[in-house]
C-alpha cells in the first residue's frame, strides 16, 4: 500500500478527530451537549482498550490461547460492584471537585501536597510506557502496511525521506490535539466535552475495525467458528484453546487482579470514569454497556489469531490483525484495520495526556510555585495564562518522554508486557484509594510511604530491567543481579523463582505497599485534617444522602476579594459569572464588599480546586482571608480545646462546689471557734473575778490583822473566820474549776458501776443536814419502798445532790426555809427532785442556770453566795451518766424544783427494779 | 441516585458468581483443549459466563422505577 495513502487517510481521520471534538466544545457551549448521555460516556470508558487491545490482545492469543482474557474479565467483575466502588468514587470526586487521581489521593490524606506531587510522579514514570506502547504499535502499524505495497521490504516512513521519523509526528499531532481540546479553559472540573465525544467516536472505530476483521476473517476466510476451529485442531493449534491446560493460574489470576485495580487506578480511567462524569445516572448503563463492550472486542481475538497463526508461521503475531487482511489481500480492510489501531493509540495517548498534565501542574507545579517566593503567586493579577502554559507544557514533555522510552526500551518487548508494566505501576495506587474510601483509620503517612516503597520495588522489578534489556543498563543486572549480589536479582528477589516477572513484581510490590500502608497507618497518628478528610471519604453517602454540612471554614475576606482570587486562576468572566450564579442560586444579590460567609468561601475553594487542585486550593483561600481564617486544623484543635475546656470547668464546679461545702463548714467551724473564744474570755474574766473576791477579802482582812495593832479580839477572831471562810471558798471554787475543766476535756476517771441509789442520797442528804439544821431549813426526805440500783459514780452522784441541797440551803434562808427530795422511778430512769420553797428561778434564767459562773443574786447583800459552778458541774455529771437535769418553779408554792433523771442498771435485760416497787412513801423528816 | 441495599447484595453475588468461575479451581475444570458445539469449551463458557454476568448488572443496574414496572407487569423478576 502507498505510503502517501496511508498518511492522507490517517491526517484526515485526525482531522476528523479534531472536527468531533470542535463540534463537542461549541455544542456543549451553546448548552445542547452532545456527551451528556450514558452512551456517549460509556464509549469513552472504553478508552480502556487501546492498542494493547487492538494488537497485543491477538498476539497475546497466538502465543499462549485464552490468556488476554483476565485484562477484561478483571474490569467486567470491577464493574459488578459498581454500586459500591464507583458511586462512592464518583459522589467523592463531585464532592471534592477532584481532578485527577492525584488529587483524590491527596485530598483524601488531608489534602497533602507532598503526597499529591508523589502520586504525579508516580502516574507520569507509569503511564510513560504505555504511552511509548501506543507509538510503537503506530510506529509498527505503519511500518506494516507501508511495507505491504511489496516494495521490496524497505521501511517506508512517509516523511522519512525528510528526516522526519513518523511516530514522532504522531506524537507532535496527539500533543497538539490534546493542548487544543484538553486545555482550552482552566476549570478542570468543567468537563471537556470535546475531548469525550472524539473519544467516544474513536471507541466506535476502533470496535467497528476490529470486528470488520474478526467478521472477514471467521465468515469470509472461513465458514463460521465451527469450520475455523476445526482447522485450527487440524493445524494442531488446540492448546491455544486453553488457558493454561498444565493447571497453572498464577499469571491467570495475576492478571484479573491486576486489571481489576487498573480499570480503577489508570490515571486515564480514573479520569474519564469517575472526573468527566456529568451525571452518576449514566453509570447504571456503563455498568453493563462497557463490559458488553469489551465482551464484543474480544470476541473475534481468539479466530484472528488462529487465523494468523495458519496463515504464517513465525510472523509478529501482534499486527496479525493488519496482516491477516493484507496476507488475504483485502487492502481496504487492512487500512480500515490500521485506522482501529491508530484510533486505540491516539484515545488513549489524548486522555492520559491530559489527565496526567492536570496532574503536573496542579500537583507539581503549583505547588512549588506557590512556595517559591520570588514567585510571589498572590500578587500576580493573571494566572489564568501561567496554569495554561504549565499544563500544555506538560503535555509536551509527557509525550516526549513516551517517545523517549519508545526509542530507548520497547524495541524488545511485546507490547502486553510494556502495558503490563503500566499496568502494576497503577496498582500501586490501589491500597491508598481503595483503603481510602472504605478505611477512616488510614493515614497521609501510611500512605505515602506504602506508595513510595512499592513504588521503588515496582522500578526495580520491571522498569530497571527493562531498561537492561533494551541495553541501558548492563545485562548483567538481570542475570546476576546488581553487583554480582545474586539474591537481589530484579526478576527472582530473594531467591524467588518459578514465577513469572508480572506476578514476582505485583507480589513484592504490593506486599511492601500494602503492608507498609496498614503498619505505618496503625502506629501513626492522623491530624485533624486527614480524619475530617477520612470520615467525609469513607461517609461520602452520608454527607450527600443524609444532608450534613461540610462547610468548615469561615473567616472574614469579602466576596469580592474571593472572587479577585478565583479570576486569576480560572478568568475574570468566568469567575464573575459562576459567583452570579452561585448567588441567585443562594437567593442572594452579589454584594463584592459584604463579608463571605462559610458557604462563599466553600464555593471559591471548590472552583479553585478545579484549576487548581484542593491542595492548593486550601492555601490559596488562606492566603486571602485576612487572620480571620478558620483552618480545620485551627476549627478542630478550637474544638479540642473547647472540649477540654468543657471538661475542665466541669471539674473546676464539682471542685468549686466541694471548696463551697469545705468553705461553709469551715465558716460554720469558725463560728463555732469565736464562740468558744470568746467564751473562754468569758470564763477567764469570769474566773478571775471569782478567784479576785475571795483572794480580796483575805488579804484585806490580813492586812486589817496585820496593820491595826489595837483590834480587839473578838474582832480578830471574826476577821480570821472569814479569812479562813474565804480561803475554803477559793479552795472550793478552785477544785470545782479542775473538776470542770477535766470533765469538759473529758479526762475526768469516772467510775461507773451499778450502785443503790438510796445510800447515795442518804449520803448527800447525810452531808448536808448539819448544815440546814444550822440554818434551820427543814428537809424532807420522801424516797420510795424498794429504791433501785442505778448506773453512776457514787461519788459524783453525791457531789449533784449536795450542789443542789448547797444551792436550796443557800435560797431558804428566810425563816420557815425548807428543803425536800424526792425520788420517782419513770420509764428505767430515776427521777430525783430537790424542793425549796426559796426565792425560785426567774423563768428567763431557767435555762441560763446551768451555765458556768451564771450567779442571780438576788440578796439584798449582793454578795456571791457560790462559786457559780456548782449547777454547770451537776449538768455535766448528769449528761455523762445519760440523764437530764432541768429547773422548774416548786408546785407547792413559792420556790424552785431542780429535778434530774438517771439511768438505772440493767440486770440481764430487766431493770433492777419496776415501777411496781414504786410504793408507798417512807418519809423521813428532819 | 438512590441505592438500595438489594442492589448491593445482587451486586455482591454476581461478583461472588463471577470470582468462583474465573478463578481456579473452577476455572481448571473447563480448561480443556477438545470443542463442544464446534467450540472450543473454555472459550464457550468464559464468554457465555461473562455474558451471564453482563446481563446480571443489566438486571441490578435498572433504574427503580424500570424494576417496579416490570414487577408491575407481572414480567419475571429475577431480583427486586
Amino acid at each position: 500500500m502507498q505510503g502517501g495513502l496511508v498518511a492522507i487517510v490517517s491526517i484526515a481521520y485526525l482531522c476528523t478527530l479534531f472536527a468531533i471534538a470542535y463540534f463537542g466544545d461549541k455544542r456543549a457551549e451553546q448548552g445542547r451537549s452532545l456527551t451528556q448521555n450514558p452512551y456517549i460516556y460509556t464509549l469513552s470508558i472504553a478508552v480502556f482498550c487501546t492498542s494493547w487491545t487492538f494488537y497485543g490482545s491477538v498476539g497475546l492469543a497466538a502465543r499462549s490461547g485464552l490468556d488476554f482474557l483476565p485484562i477484561y474479565l478483571g474490569p467486567t467483575l470491577v464493574f459488578v460492584v459498581w454500586s459500591v466502588v464507583w458511586v462512592k468514587i464518583i459522589r467523592i470526586c463531585k464532592l471534592n471537585r477532584i481532578t485527577s487521581i492525584a488529587d483524590f489521593i491527596s485530598s483524601r490524606y488531608g489534602k497533602s501536597s507532598r503526597l499529591g506531587g508523589l502520586v504525579a510522579l508516580i502516574a507520569v514514570i507509569g503511564t510513560t510506557p504505555y504511552i511509548s506502547l501506543q507509538l510503537k504499535s503506530i510506529a509498527t502499524s505503519f511500518e506494516i502496511i507501508t511495507r505491504s505495497s511489496g516494495e521490496s521490504g524497505a521501511i517506508h516512513p512517509v516523511l522519512g525521506q525528510y528526516g522526519l521519523d513518523s511516530t514522532f509526528l504522531i506524537a507532535l499531532a496527539l500533543a497538539i490535539f490534546s493542548i487544543l481540546f484538553g486545555t482550552r479553559h482552566i476549570d478542570a472540573s468543567e468537563h471537556h466535552e470535546g475531548i469525550v465525544a472524539a473519544i467516544a467516536f474513536e471507541s466506535i472505530v476502533k470496535l467497528f475495525a476490529f470486528l470488520a476483521v474478526g467478521i472477514f476473517v471467521t465468515f469470509g476466510v472461513y465458514g463460521g467458528f465451527a469450520d475455523l476451529f476445526e482447522k485450527a485442531s487440524q493445524a494442531d493449534l488446540q492448546h491455544l484453546y486453553t488457558i493454561n491446560p498444565a493447571g497453572d493460574y498464577a499469571t491467570w489470576v495475576t492478571m484479573i487482579l491486576l486489571s481489576m485495580v487498573a480499570i480503577i487506578c489508570l490515571p486515564r480511567q480514573f479520569y474519564i470514569t469517575a472526573v468527566e462524569n456529568t451525571d452518576e445516572t449514566h453509570l447504571r448503563t456503563a455498568v453493563w454497556l462497557f463490559p458488553l463492550y469489551l465482551l464484543a472486542i474480544n470476541i473475534f481475538v481468539l479466530p484472528i489469531a488462529l487465523s494468523g497463526r495458519m496463515a504464517f508461521a513465525g510472523a509478529d503475531a501482534d499486527m496479525f490483525v493488519l496482516t491477516v487482511p493484507i496476507f488475504y489481500g483485502q487492502g481496504a480492510l487492512a487500512l480500515l484495520a490500521f485506522i482501529g489501531g491508530l484510533s486505540a493509540a491516539t484515545s488513549m495517548v489524548i486522555v492520559a495526556a491530559i489527565a496526567l498534565s492536570t496532574m503536573v501542574c496542579n500537583n507539581i507545579v503549583v505547588p512549588i510555585l506557590v512556595n517559591l517566593r520570588w514567585v510571589d503567586l498572590g500578587k500576580r493579577r493573571d494566572l489564568t495564562g501561567l496554569l495554561l502554559l504549565t499544563r500544555r507544557a506538560s503535555i509536551i514533555a509527557i509525550l516526549i518522554l513516551g517517545y523517549g522510552y519508545f526509542r530507548i526500551a520497547s524495541g524488545s518487548y511485546s507490547l502486553v508486557t510494556i502495558g503490563l508494566v503500566s499496568f502494576v505501576a497503577a496498582a500501586q495506587f490501589a491500597p491508598a484509594i481503595i483503603g481510602g474510601i472504605f478505611w477512616k483509620g488510614a493515614s497521609l503517612k501510611g500512605a505515602m510511604s506504602g506508595l513510595a516503597l512499592g513504588f521503588v520495588v515496582w522500578a526495580y522489578t520491571l522498569l530497571l530491567p527493562s531498561f537492561a534489556q533494551s541495553g541501558w543498563l548492563p545485562i548483567s543486572f538481570i542475570d546476576y543481579g546488581p553487583l554480582g549480589l545474586t539474591f537481589l536479582k530484579p526478576y527472582a528477589l530473594f531467591g524467588m523463582d518459578g514465577f513469572d516477572n508480572l506476578s514476582h513484581a505485583l507480589f513484592w510490590s504490593m506486599l511492601v505497599n500494602i503492608g507498609v500502608y496498614v503498619v505505618v497507618s496503625l502506629l501513626t497518628h492522623q491530624s485533624t485534617i486527614e480524619r475530617i478528610q477520612g470520615a467525609i471519604f469513607v461517609d461520602v453517602f452520608m454527607y450527600t444522602e443524609g444532608l450534613k454540612d461540610s462547610r468548615f471554614l469561615k473567616g472574614t475576606a469579602s466576596i469580592g476579594d474571593l472572587r479577585d482570587l478565583v479570576a486569576r486562576f480560572v478568568g475574570e468572566a468566568r469567575a464573575e459569572k459562576a459567583f452570579q450564579v452561585f448567588a441567585t442560586q443562594q437567593g442572594v444579590l452579589l454584594r463584592p464588599a459584604q463579608a463571605a460567609d462559610t458557604a462563599w468561601l466553600d464555593r471559591a475553594e471548590k472552583m479553585l480546586a478545579g484549576a487548581v487542585g484542593s491542595a492548593t486550593a486550601r492555601v490559596m483561600i488562606g492566603s486571602v482571608v485576612k487572620g480571620g481564617i478558620v483552618s480545620l486544623d485551627e476549627m478542630y484543635k478550637i474544638l479540642d480545646e473547647t472540649s477540654q475546656a468543657i471538661q475542665y470547668s466541669r471539674m473546676l464546679e464539682t471542685k468549686s462546689r466541694e471548696l463551697e461545702d469545705t468553705t461553709s463548714k469551715l465558716q460554720a467551724a469558725n463560728e463555732r471557734l469565736k464562740e468558744l473564744d470568746s467564751l473562754k474570755d468569758d470564763f477567764l474574766n469570769t474566773i478571775s473575778h471569782e478567784l479576785r473576791t475571795p483572794l480580796t477579802s483575805i488579804r484585806a482582812f490580813s492586812e486589817i490583822l496585820s496593820e491595826t495593832p489595837d483590834i480587839t479580839e473578838e474582832e480578830t477572831s471574826r476577821f480570821l473566820m472569814v479569812i479562813r471562810k474565804e480561803s475554803e471558798r477559793l479552795t472550793r471554787l478552785i477544785d470545782q474549776i479542775l473538776d470542770l475543766a477535766k470533765m469538759e476535756s473529758g479526762q475526768m476517771d469516772w467510775a461507773l458501776a451499778n450502785v443503790d441509789s438510796r445510800p447515795i442520797i442518804e449520803e448527800a442528804v447525810g452531808t448536808m443536814s448539819a448544815l440546814m439544821h444550822e440554818r434551820g431549813v427543814g428537809l424532807k426526805v420522801d424516797l420510795p419502798a424498794g429504791m433501785p440500783m442505778i448506773k453512776a459514780d457514787h461519788d459524783q452522784l453525791v457531789q449533784v445532790l449536795v450542789n443542789l441541797l448547797s444551792n436550796a440551803v443557800k435560797f431558804c434562808r428566810h425563816p420557815g426555809g425548807h428543803v425536800g427530795v424526792a425520788a420517782r422511778v419513770r420509764g428505767g430512769q430515776l427521777r430525783i427532785s430537790v424542793t425549796d420553797n426559796g426565792e425560785g428561778v426567774p423563768d428567763d434564767k431557767k435555762s441560763e442556770v446551768f451555765e458556768k459562773f451564771h450567779q442571780f443574786n438576788q440578796g439584798t447583800d449582793k454578795m456571791p453566795r457560790g462559786t457559780g459552778l456548782g449547777l454547770a458541774i451537776c449538768r455535766q455529771i448528769i449528761t455523762f451518766l445519760g440523764g437530764e437535769i432541768w429547773v422548774v418553779d416548786n408546785p407547792a408554792g413559792p420556790g424552785a424544783c431542780f429535778s434530774f433523771t438517771v439511768p438505772m442498771a440493767r440486770v440481764d435485760g430487766y431493770f433492777a427494779v419496776d415501777d411496781e416497787f414504786e410504793a408507798s412513801p417512807n418519809a423521813l423528816t428532819i | 441516585m438512590k441505592r438500595s441495599g438489594r442492589k448491593q447484595e445482587w451486586s455482591l453475588t454476581m461478583f461472588a458468581f463471577g470470582v468462583l468461575v474465573f478463578f481456579p479451581p473452577v476455572v481448571g475444570l473447563f480448561d480443556k483443549t477438545y470443542t463442544v458445539l464446534g467450540l472450543p469449551l473454555a472459550y464457550l463458557v468464559l464468554f457465555g459466563v461473562w455474558g451471564l454476568i453482563i446481563f446480571g448488572i443489566w438486571l441490578g443496574a435498572r433504574p427503580a422505577s424500570a424494576q417496579a414496572a416490570a414487577r408491575h407487569d407481572k414480567q419475571p423478576d429475577e431480583r427486586g
